[in-house]
C-alpha cells in the first residue's frame, strides 16, 4: 500500500505540475510592458519594460525598479528569446500589462507577430493593447509621476471608469477574439506622449483602426463616442451643445449611460440598420443662467443632443463606407440574420444606417453616480 | 493466629521514616496503631481513633464491635492479611492491630495538603464556573456529583499500576452511555500491565485507537465539562494525583468550541466557532497556498502583491520553502522555550523571540516581511485550537512539502490527504469526524452554528447516529 502511494504521488509531481516548475519569486523579471516595432530592415524589435527588486547591503528589503529591455529578431519569438541572452533573470509576461505596437508595426500588419502572443501561454488574455506612434523606447523609459511602470501606469488608465473620453477598453484576449468577425475591424487605442509642464505626460488621444490586423486609419474621441454608441459599449462622455438663450455660450451634458437597441431588415434592395441608442444624460454646467424649467428649453436640449448623436455616427458610418471598410462591423449583425446578404465583399453599398436615439434629461441635482 | 501481623508490617515497611507505629495498654491487651504521619492527620487520629479506645466503657470482645461502637472515625474497614494493612498504611489510612483479637481495622484518616480548586490556567473562561480540579481524586468526583444528582451517576473505581496501586475511577451515567463504550474503556484500563502509574496519558495510550498526533481522546481539567459529558452520554476517566480527567469518545468538531459557547448568547457563541474553523483551516493550509502560489503560479497573485514579494524576498538566500520552514521551526523554537522557562525567565524570552522573528530575521536577510507575516498569521490561528495545535503543525509541514513539489495539484493533494486521515480516525469506535459526513441528516446545530441550548441539550450517541 505505501509503495502504490508513493508511486501516486510519484506520478503526480511528473504529470500533474505541467510546465510550471518551482520557481523563487526574486530570481523573475516580471514583465509590465511590451513593445513591438518594425526597424528599416523589416526586423521586430522588441521592447520589454520589466519590474526588478534588488537590494543592496543595509537595505531592509529590495528596492523596486523598471529596467528596459531591447532585442531584435527575425521574428517576434526570436526577439523575445533573445532577451534572455542579456538578463540576470528570466523575463516572465504572466503579470504583463500591455502590448505596444508601433504604428509603423501596425501599419505593417500585426499578423506577422501577433500569434506569438497568443500562441504563448505566459501572455495572458487580460493585458490591453495599445498603438503607439513613435518610439517605444523613449515612452517606456517615461517615469510618470502616476507610476514608474508605464505598463501598469496604462492598466490603471484603462480601469478608470469615470473617464469621460470615450476610449475602447480592448484587451488582447477581446481584440484575438473579435480580430477575425465579420468585416475584421477593430478599434485599438493610441497613445500618446507629450511634454507636460513638469514631466512627460502619457494618455490617450486618438483610436486606431485596424482592419484585417492592419491599422488603416484614425479615430478622433469624438468618433470615438460615436462608434461606442452604435457598437453599444460602456463608457462615459459628454457633449457642449450651444446654450438654448446665450449665443457664444454653451451647455455640457454628460452620458452617464447607454443602450443600444439594433433591428436589422432586407426591403429586398437595401439592408436597413436601425440603432436606437437610450442614452440617459445629465445637465452638468452652463456658460449662462439657464431655465431648466422651461419645457421648450429641455427639449431644445434633448433635440440637440439627438442631433450630434445623429449627426456623429451617419458621419463616421458614411466616411469609412466610402473607403469601404466597415468601420462599425455592421456585417457580423447582418451576418446573423441575411448571412447571404453579406457574401459579397460590396454588400456595404447596400447597407443604409438609421440612428435613433432616445435621450433622457435627467437634472443635475438627480445625483445618481458620485463618481 | 492473628491474621495481620505487626512485625510483619515492620519488617515490610523498614527504613521508612514516616510510619509511626504507636501502643496503647487497654484492659483486655495491646493495640498497635499504625499510620504514615506525612499521608495522615494526627490529631484526627487522636481524637476519634485513640481517645474513644482509651474512653471506652466497654470490654471490647471482636473487630466488629470496635468498629461499630468505639471508634467515632466515619470510614472504618476490616483487614484480612499484611498486604491489604500496608496498601491501607501507604494510602493514608490508620490501622489497628488488637493483641487479642484476629482482625484488624482500618479507619480512613487523611490528611495530607491538597491544591484548591482554583481555575485551571489551561482552560480559562470569560462567562462560567470558575472552579477546576486538583489533584485530589476524592475532591475532583466531589466536585463532579455536586453537578449530577442522578442516581444513574456511577463511579467504578479500579487500581492501577502493579506496584503503584493508583486509583483510577471510571464514570459515566447507566442508562445514557452506551454499555459497549463504557466496557471497551473498563476493559482497556485493566488491560494496562505497567508497575507504576503517575500521570493520565497512560490510560489516554491505551484507549488510543490510532496512532496519531490528534486528540481523539478529551481531556479537562474543568469539573462543570466532564459533568456536561457524562451527560451527554459520554466517559470520564480520573486518576488520582492529575487534575486531568479523560473524557471520550473526543470528536474533531469539539476542537471548535469552549465552555464559553455555551454560557454566552449563541450569535457570540457562533462568531467564537467561526472563528476557530477560518483559524484552523488559515493554519493548516496557509504556509502550503503560500508555497504554491509563490513558487509555482505567480499569475493568479495580483501584480501588486507579486512585485511587493519579489521586492521583499530580494536578497534572501533560502529557497520560499527552505525560509517557511525554517521560520515555522523558528516560531516551534519559542514556544518550546515559552513552555519550559521558568516563570521570571518567560519576558526575556519574547522579547528575544519578537525580535528574531519580527524584525531580526528579516534586516539580517534570512526572511522576508511577508514570510513572518505568513508564519505568524498561521502560528497564532493555530492558537486558536490549542489542543490539536502540534498536529496542525505537522500537517503544515506535509501540505508545505507537496505544495513545493508540486505546487497547486500538490497543494490540493496534501489537503486531501489530511482529509482523509482525520476522516479515517477514530475515537473508542466513533468516528471521529462525527457528527460531520457520519449522520443521514446533517445535523449542524452545534456544529458550526449553536442552536439554543434547549435544542441540543440531548444525548449524542443515538445508536443509529454512528455506523
Amino acid at each position: 500500500m505505501k509503495i502504490k502511494m508513493i508511486c501516486l504521488i510519484l506520478a503526480c509531481i511528473f504529470m500533474l505540475t505541467s510546465c510550471y516548475n518551482y520557481k523563487e519569486i526574486n530570481q523573475e523579471y516580471f514583465a509590465t510592458a511590451l513593445g513591438v516595432d518594425i526597424n528599416e530592415n523589416n526586423n521586430i524589435v522588441v521592447f520589454v519594460e520589466a519590474f526588478v527588486a534588488s537590494r543592496t547591503e543595509g537595505q531592509k528589503e529590495g528596492k523596486e525598479k523598471s529596467i528596459i529591455f531591447k532585442k531584435e529578431g527575425e521574428t517576434l519569438f526570436e526577439a523575445i528569446r533573445k532577451i534572455n541572452l542579456s538578463s540576470r533573470y528570466k523575463v516572465n509576461y504572466m503579470h504583463n500589462k500591455a502590448i505596444l505596437i508601433s504604428e509603423r508595426a501596425a501599419r505593417k500588419g500585426m499578423d506577422e507577430f501577433i500569434d506569438m502572443l497568443f500562441r504563448d501561454q505566459e501572455f495572458l488574455f487580460r493585458q490591453y493593447i495599445f498603438i503607439y506612434d513613435g518610439d517605444i523606447e523613449e515612452l517606456l523609459n517615461v517615469e510618470t509621476k502616476e507610476d514608474p511602470f508605464v505598463g501598469i501606469f496604462l492598466n490603471s488608465l484603462m480601469m478608470n471608469k469615470s473617464a469621460t473620453a470615450a476610449t475602447i477598453n480592448l484587451t488582447f484576449g477581446e481584440y484575438m477574439a473579435r480580430k477575425d468577425m465579420g468585416s475584421k475591424v477593430n478599434i485599438i487605442n493610441k497613445v500618446y506622449l507629450v511634454q507636460g509642464p513638469k514631466v512627460k505626460e502619457i494618455g490617450i488621444n486618438s483610436l486606431a483602426v485596424i482592419n484585417d490586423d492592419k491599422m488603416i486609419g484614425e479615430l478622433t474621441l469624438d468618433e470615438g463616442r460615436a462608434y461606442s454608441i452604435i457598437k453599444d459599449l460602456k463608457f462615459r462622455g459628454f457633449y457642449p451643445i450651444p446654450h438654448p438663450s446665450i449665443p457664444g455660450k454653451s451647455v455640457t451634458l454628460e452620458i452617464l449611460r447607454t443602450k443600444t437597441k439594433s433591428n436589422i431588415y432586407y426591403d429586398g434592395q437595401t439592408i436597413h440598420v436601425i440603432k436606437t441608442p437610450n442614452i440617459k444624460t445629465v445637465f452638468s454646467m452652463t456658460e449662462g443662467p439657464i431655465d431648466l424649467e422651461n419645457k421648450e428649453i429641455r427639449e431644445y436640449l434633448v433635440e440637440e443632443i439627438s442631433k450630434n448623436v445623429v449627426s456623429e455616427c451617419t458621419k463616421l458610418f458614411k466616411k469609412y463606407k466610402d473607403m469601404g471598410v466597415d468601420i462599425l462591423n455592421l456585417k457580423l449583425e447582418i451576418e446573423r440574420k441575411y448571412p447571404e446578404l453579406v457574401a459579397n465583399e460590396d454588400f456595404l453599398d447596400n447597407v443604409q444606417l438609421k440612428v435613433i436615439p432616445k435621450i433622457k434629461l435627467n437634472g443635475s441635482s438627480d445625483v445618481t453616480n458620485y463618481n | 493466629m492473628d491474621l495481620v501481623s505487626a512485625d510483619m508490617i515492620r519488617q515490610k515497611l523498614k527504613s521508612n521514616y514516616s510510619i509511626r507505629y504507636r501502643n496503647i495498654a487497654i484492659d483486655e491487651g495491646t493495640v498497635e496503631i499504625i499510620y504514615d504521619e506525612t499521608l495522615c492527620d494526627v490529631k484526627f487520629i487522636s481524637e476519634y481513633v485513640i481517645m474513644p479506645i482509651l474512653n471506652k466503657n466497654k470490654t471490647i470482645t471482636n473487630s466488629k464491635m470496635v468498629g461499630k461502637e468505639i471508634i467515632t472515625s466515619a470510614s472504618v474497614g476490616y483487614i484480612q492479611s499484611d498486604d491489604e494493612a500496608i496498601f491501607h498504611i501507604l494510602s493514608g489510612d490508620a490501622i489497628l492491630i488488637f493483641d487479642f483479637l484476629s482482625k484488624a481495622i482500618y479507619c480512613s484518616a487523611p490528611g495530607f495538603h491538597r491544591r484548591s480548586l482554583d481555575t485551571p490556567p489551561t482552560d480559562t473562561i470569560i462567562r462560567g464556573p470558575r472552579e477546576g480540579f486538583n489533584e485530589v481524586l476524592q475532591d475532583n468526583i466531589s466536585a463532579v456529583k455536586r453537578r449530577i444528582k442522578d442516581p444513574n451517576l456511577r463511579f467504578e473505581s479500579m487500581e492501577i499500576g502493579k506496584k503503584s496501586k493508583t486509583h483510577a475511577v471510571l464514570a459515566y451515567i447507566e442508562g445514557n452511555a452506551p454499555e459497549k463504550l463504557v466496557n471497551l474503556a473498563r476493559n482497556k484500563i485493566n488491560e494496562i500491565t505497567a508497575d507504576y502509574i503517575f500521570y493520565i496519558r497512560a490510560i489516554e495510550e491505551e484507549l488510543y485507537m490510532n496512532k496519531t498526533t490528534f486528540a481523539t481522546i478529551g481531556y479537562t481539567e474543568r469539573p462543570d465539562v466532564v459533568a456536561s459529558r457524562l451527560a451527554e452520554g459520554r466517559i470520564a476517566v480520573f486518576l488520582d494525583g492529575t487534575p486531568v480527567v479523560l473524557t471520550m469518545p473526543y470528536f474533531f468538531v469539539e476542537n471548535f468550541h469552549v465552555t464559553d459557547d455555551y454560557t454566552m448568547d449563541k450569535y457570540t457563541a457562533a462568531l467564537g466557532i467561526i472563528l476557530r474553523w477560518g483559524a484552523f483551516l488559515a493554519s493548516v493550509l496557509l504556509p502550503g497556498l503560500y508555497i504554491a502560489l509563490f513558487a509555482y503560479h505567480f499569475n493568479l497573485v495580483p501584480f501588486i502583491f507579486i512585485f511587493h514579494m519579489a521586492a521583499s524576498r530580494a536578497g534572501v538566500p533560502f529557497p520560499l520553502i527552505v525560509e517557511t520552514v525554517l521560520m515555522l521551526t523558528f516560531f516551534q523554537l519559542l514556544r518550546e522555550g515559552g513552555i519550559r522557562l521558568p516563570q521570571p525567565i518567560g519576558p526575556t524570552l519574547s522579547i528575544v523571540g519578537a525580535l528574531i522573528l519580527g524584525d531580526a530575521a528579516v534586516n539580517s536577510g534570512l526572511t522576508s516581511h511577508i514570510t513572518v507575516l505568513i508564519v505568524a498569521v498561521t502560528s497564532i490561528a493555530s492558537f486558536l485550537t490549542p489542543k490539536i495545535s502540534i498536529s496542525v503543525f505537522y500537517w503544515d509541514l506535509i501540505i508545505l512539502i507537496f505544495s513545493g513539489l508540486m505546487g497547486l495539484p500538490g497543494f490540493y493533494m496534501g489537503f486531501v490527504l489530511f482529509v482523509s486521515r482525520i476522516a479515517s480516525l477514530t475515537s473508542c469506535g466513533y468516528p471521529y469526524l462525527y457528527p460531520l459526513g457520519t449522520l443521514k441528516t446533517f445535523k449542524y446545530n452545534d456544529v458550526i452554528f449553536r442552536s439554543d441550548i434547549s435544542e441540543i441539550s440531548q444525548y449524542v450517541f443515538a445508536e443509529d447516529d454512528v455506523n
